[in-house]
């Protein structure tokens, strides 16, 4: 009776999980699969379900000029850095906010909040006002000032409650041991919060990785394009480059899986970590 | 709790607080407070005051002249119809997979995973994604539809179909967002809850609705503010997918702004609806904060 | 007197250059060099235009002969085509001067130029391109207020295209010259059982499909508005017959899918290399695909004939072109740029590459002359050529784009069922008399 019950729960299980990453999959299995198809079928009616032959022509097509890979480097840098600086910049805010509240630190936690309730568009024309009176148009440091507030609106908000869980008890023990605040932050807090740092670090950073309307708006030249902005130049008024922009989409796909695969590698181990401890 | 501690620490405390918080709102300051100021300005100038750098102040008629505009209503409207129903989508099949991951099946860690993808696809290249495989004749949704017999509708072309276009790829891009925040956050609620749960006989319904949902209000609250905000601005995939078509049935708040300001260039009119459409997110993440049972004090 | 020096200079230097490069064609032929002819030599400017575009990637590929030539720089600034005209309206209004030479697109032209970011073309730029040798049709499209803000290096106006082989088949002989032929083709050529449609429409709630509403339109004889009064005609039965004719070709002969409420140039020149479609009324870069057998299935099966006639033989005309930004911080440098660009051994190339035609007489007239190109494209630029001549421009208003963006909704609304006609037409009427009073 117990095994029969148990061989419905796995089979209702199962039938979520795969039904639920079709859904997730297929999309992005489509993509890979119109990249790889000769132009011809791409269009084909009823859609072509194999590349036959597979063709690496879109892939050749995009890489060969190199604008790809230094847009790719671009975004690299962009990506990474900001992520870097508003994580190093987020982690004790939010740790703050949540632990040491003070006169006033409340409004100014949901101020911050807010600034991501703005639609961005708003934005656009003064924060391109600022980078120009600040000479900085068309540059890479352009675009890692003006994500670091939308990733810290993001990573402040998301660690907070995660911060707020946190033992006293813990805290008091590491003022006990004669640890400052901020080194309890770091040797005891980070340690059991990494599971939820690796989170909002993951967000943050494709929260950058993904970002299109203030890349579009500030950036020109090869110095400082990032591949969304280049990617949508696939967008014509004539057509729609589908095969070299899906070629471009995997490609651009790539580094944000990896890094999110890093990313939960620690997630994982944050995890057992915590498991020990809580 | 909280309180005891304060007391205890007193002014060390606070100063920690401040020297902690600090860098953050001095970096906020610097990057983003002349943007919305000047903003905020334009909302109650005359929109030629981009052109001549000079703000014109006009009060609020932009404020008036968006509120009585039929469009803006009708992108209100619509925003407000495709936040309620992406985010209740998304919430329900978050938890349906994450509860599903968390009993860990063997190879829960595949499934992870892989509904980890979507977070890393732009939301321009989502949008255009799914315009690709929901487009007619050529698209591949529809086909497979058709070998389980089902004749699948022409999504663009009416404002339903187009409409549950829009939800179905904004749903595909932020569901892992809720599934991987929900799956995270089951996994540190303690075992021994539920074993008493389990001693007084609760059933698996009881044991969500009694023990998990009330353990995870910070999540939930997280969720619902982090997706409310980013739902009530989607531009990407709306402009992308159907462009506000057809008519204007998927037009909505962030495509009203876009189009107001730059193809209509009445820079102030959108400025203005910007700040209307902050404080409506507001009011609703205020009032989520209400619902949730919490006083302030707690959820702060 | 330093300025006047300055000018005649240019002047001298730019006839050189159009002579040599109309002389032989080839860039080699400039072989003078020394300081005296390359006054700019060093200089670096920045052509503003929209990415991945055949016509920009034509021009990409020769510019290296103009640096050649000149010595000067010229560094391509690229956007997508959905977002140069923000970009552009953002750098142009915070005056960056980032921006020497912009690609420019008809629509949005009388609004820079309203707004003081395009330079005139002056008399002396006019005699060294001799303007003369332009289409007066070529010329309003870069226009506004009787001003010339810019100089054309291509023009076209939707034409038909249709499948010989389809036509034979259905025992059609000659493509369709008037609406009411277009529509019964139409329906003759529709075999749902084979995929096949008559013809494909563009509905989509975006810019594009506008401009085919706009066709239909003035082959009604009808228009938005009297250019010269500045009142709104748009509530008349001629607009009003342009919207039935297009929504009985989609609902009620259903000649063309329904997918077509959703699509917009893209999708109908996906359908027709496909061979979904057996004609359509699109524009010319269409042809060159067509034949292209690494992206048609339907290479020499198209055939091409003038947009179709309702009481007027005419549809809507559309152009690129080159001009100045007023911010530009090397401005004869720049024309130099334009002047180049538009010349007649330039074009020439640029139409037999492209297959579009552009509005330099002597640049048509000696495609047609040449030996190396092909009867087919000969005919093909000829037809076009000959429509564009018929067509007009309708963009001669600072709003247009927000008149394009409402008449994007009207045609949505209608094509899709949303509104009715009647009712649909009196709306936008209303709205556009707000928009051109600039309200």
């Amino acid at each position: 009776m117990k095994g029969y019950k148990k061989v419905i729960g796995y089979f209702i299980k199962y039938f979520v999980l795969f039904l639920t990453s079709i859904f997730v999959l297929f999309p992005f299995l489509w993509t890979l699969i119109t990249s790889l198809k000769p132009e011809v079928q791409i269009f084909a009616i009823p859609p072509i379900w194999l590349p036959d032959p597979v063709s690496f022509k879109n892939y050749i097509d995009a890489f060969s000029s190199g604008d790809f890979v230094q847009r790719f480097g671009n975004s690299v840098i962009i990506a990474l850095g900001s992520t870097l600086l508003s994580m190093l910049i987020g982690i004790p805010a939010s740790y703050g906010f949540a632990r040491y509240p003070y006169k006033g630190s409340k409004t100014v936690f949901l101020l911050i909040t807010a600034v991501r309730m703005l639609p961005v568009v708003v934005l656009g024309i003064p924060m391109y006002l600022m980078m120009r009176n600040l000479g900085l148009l068309d540059t890479k440091l352009a675009l890692i000032i003006i994500y670091i507030p939308l990733q810290l609106t993001l990573n402040i908000w998301m660690m907070y409650g995660n911060f707020k869980k946190v033992p006293g008890e813990l805290i008091q023990a590491s003022y006990i041991d004669g640890l400052g605040p901020l080194s309890t932050l770091v040797r005891i807090v980070v340690p059991i919060t990494v599971p939820m740092i690796a989170v909002a670090t993951v967000f943050s950073f494709l929260a950058s990785w993904n970002e299109f309307f203030f890349a579009m708006l500030t950036t020109s030249s090869a110095r400082s394009m990032t591949l969304p902005v280049y990617i949508a130049g696939n967008i014509t008024s004539q057509r729609i480059f589908w095969g070299r922009m899906t070629a471009m989409g995997i490609a651009f796909a790539i580094p944000a899986i990896l890094f999110t695969l890093i990313a939960q590698k620690g997630l994982v181990r944050g995890l057992t970590a915590g498991a020990v401890k809580g | 709790m909280l309180s005891k501690t304060a007391t205890k620490l007193g002014s060390r405390e606070k100063r920690s607080g401040i020297l902690m918080t600090l860098p953050a709102i001095l970096v906020m300051i610097a990057t983003v407070l002349y943007p919305i100021g000047w903003s905020l300005l334009l909302s109650f100038s005359d929109s030629a005051s981009v052109f001549s750098g000079k703000f014109d102040f006009i009060g609020f008629d932009n404020y008036i002249k968006a509120i009585q505009s039929s469009d803006f209503q009708n992108a209100l409207v619509n925003t407000l119809k495709f936040v309620a129903c992406t985010i209740v989508l998304e919430i329900i099949v978050g938890f349906i997979v994450s509860l599903t991951l968390n009993s860990q099946p063997p190879g829960h860690k595949v499934f992870k995973l892989l509904y980890t993808l979507p977070l890393m696809i732009a939301p321009l290249v989502s949008g255009l994604q799914w315009r690709w495989m929901l487009t007619d004749q050529y698209g591949v949704v529809n086909n497979i539809l058709s070998i389980f017999g089902v004749k699948g509708p022409t999504w663009f072309a009416n404002p339903t179909s187009a409409f549950a276009a829009i939800i179905l790829a904004n749903v595909w891009l932020a569901v892992p967002f809720c599934i991987l925040v929900l799956v995270s956050a089951l996994l540190s609620l303690p075992e021994t809850l539920y074993e008493a749960g389990r001693l007084d006989g609760a059933n698996l319904i009881q044991e969500f609705w009694y023990i998990t949902l009330p353990q995870l209000k910070y999540t939930i609250l997280t969720i619902l503010v982090i997706r409310l905000a980013d739902a009530f601005r989607v531009f990407d995939i709306v402009y992308v997918l159907t462009s506000g078509g057809p008519g204007n049935s998927t037009e909505v708040a962030s495509t009203y702004i876009y189009t107001t300001s730059f193809t209509r260039l009445h820079f102030g009119v959108g400025a203005a609806a910007s700040f209307m459409s902050l404080i409506i997110v507001g009011i609703a993440c205020f009032t989520l904060f209400k619902l949730m049972g919490d006083s302030e004090e707690d959820v702060m | 007197m330093k300025k006047m020096l300055a000018t005649i200079l240019a002047l001298a230097m730019a006839i050189s250059v159009t002579a040599c490069a109309s002389g032989g064609g080839s860039s080699s032929a400039s072989q003078q060099s020394g300081n005296s002819d390359k006054p700019y030599e060093g200089t670096k400017i920045v052509y503003a235009g929209e990415s991945g575009s055949a016509f920009g990637e034509f021009y990409k590929s020769v510019t290296p002969e103009f640096t050649e030539e000149t010595g000067i720089n010229v560094e391509f600034f690229e956007v997508a085509h959905a977002n140069t005209h923000d970009r552009f309206l953002t750098e142009a209004l915070a005056g960056t001067g980032s921006i020497d030479v912009y690609q420019l697109d008809q629509p949005w032209i009388p609004e820079f130029a309203s707004m003081g970011y395009l330079e005139e073309v002056t008399d002396e730029i006019k005699t060294q391109i001799d303007i003369d040798d332009f289409s007066e049709s070529g010329l309003s499209t870069m226009s506004y207020n009787g001003t010339l803000y810019g100089i054309p290096f291509q023009y076209h106006t939707p034409v038909i295209f249709y499948r010989t082989d389809l036509f034979e088949a259905a025992g059609l002989d000659s493509p369709p010259e008037t609406w009411d032929e277009y529509r019964e083709y139409a329906k003759i050529l529709t075999d749902e059982e084979k995929g096949i449609y008559g013809t494909c429409l563009e509905a989509a709630a975006v810019l594009e499909p506008v401009t085919h509403f706009l066709d239909k339109i003035l082959q009604a004889g009808g228009n938005y508005w009297n250019a010269e009064t500045g009142e709104v005609t748009f509530d008349s039965p001629e607009v009003k017959n342009a919207l039935q004719w297009m929504y009985d070709l989609q609902h009620v002969d259903k000649s063309s899918p329904e997918g077509a409420l959703g699509y917009e140039n893209g999708d109908v020149y996906n359908l027709f290399l496909e061979g979904q479609v057996a004609m359509v009324s699109e524009w010319p870069y269409f042809y060159a695909g067509a034949q292209d057998p690494e992206q048609s299935n339907v290479v020499g099966k198209v055939g091409i004939a003038a947009p179709p006639k309702g009481t007027d033989a005419t549809s809507a005309l559309w152009a690129f072109g080159y001009g100045v930004s007023s911010a530009s911080k090397n401005k004869d440098a720049a024309w130099m740029y334009c002047v180049w660009a538009t010349s007649k051994d330039v074009l020439t190339r640029f139409s037999i590459d492209q297959a579009t035609p552009n509005p330099r007489a002597s640049a048509m007239a000696a495609i047609q002359d040449s030996s190396e190109v092909g009867d087919d494209i000969k005919n093909v630029l000829g037809v076009i050529d000959e429509s564009c001549l018929r067509a007009q421009n309708v963009t001669n208003t600072p709003y247009f784009p927000a008149v394009q963006e409402r008449l994007s909704l009207t045609l949505s609304n209608v094509m899709s069922g949303i509104t009715g006609i009647d009712e649909e037409v009196a709306a936008t009427a209303k709205d556009l008399k707000g928009i051109l009073s600039g309200s």
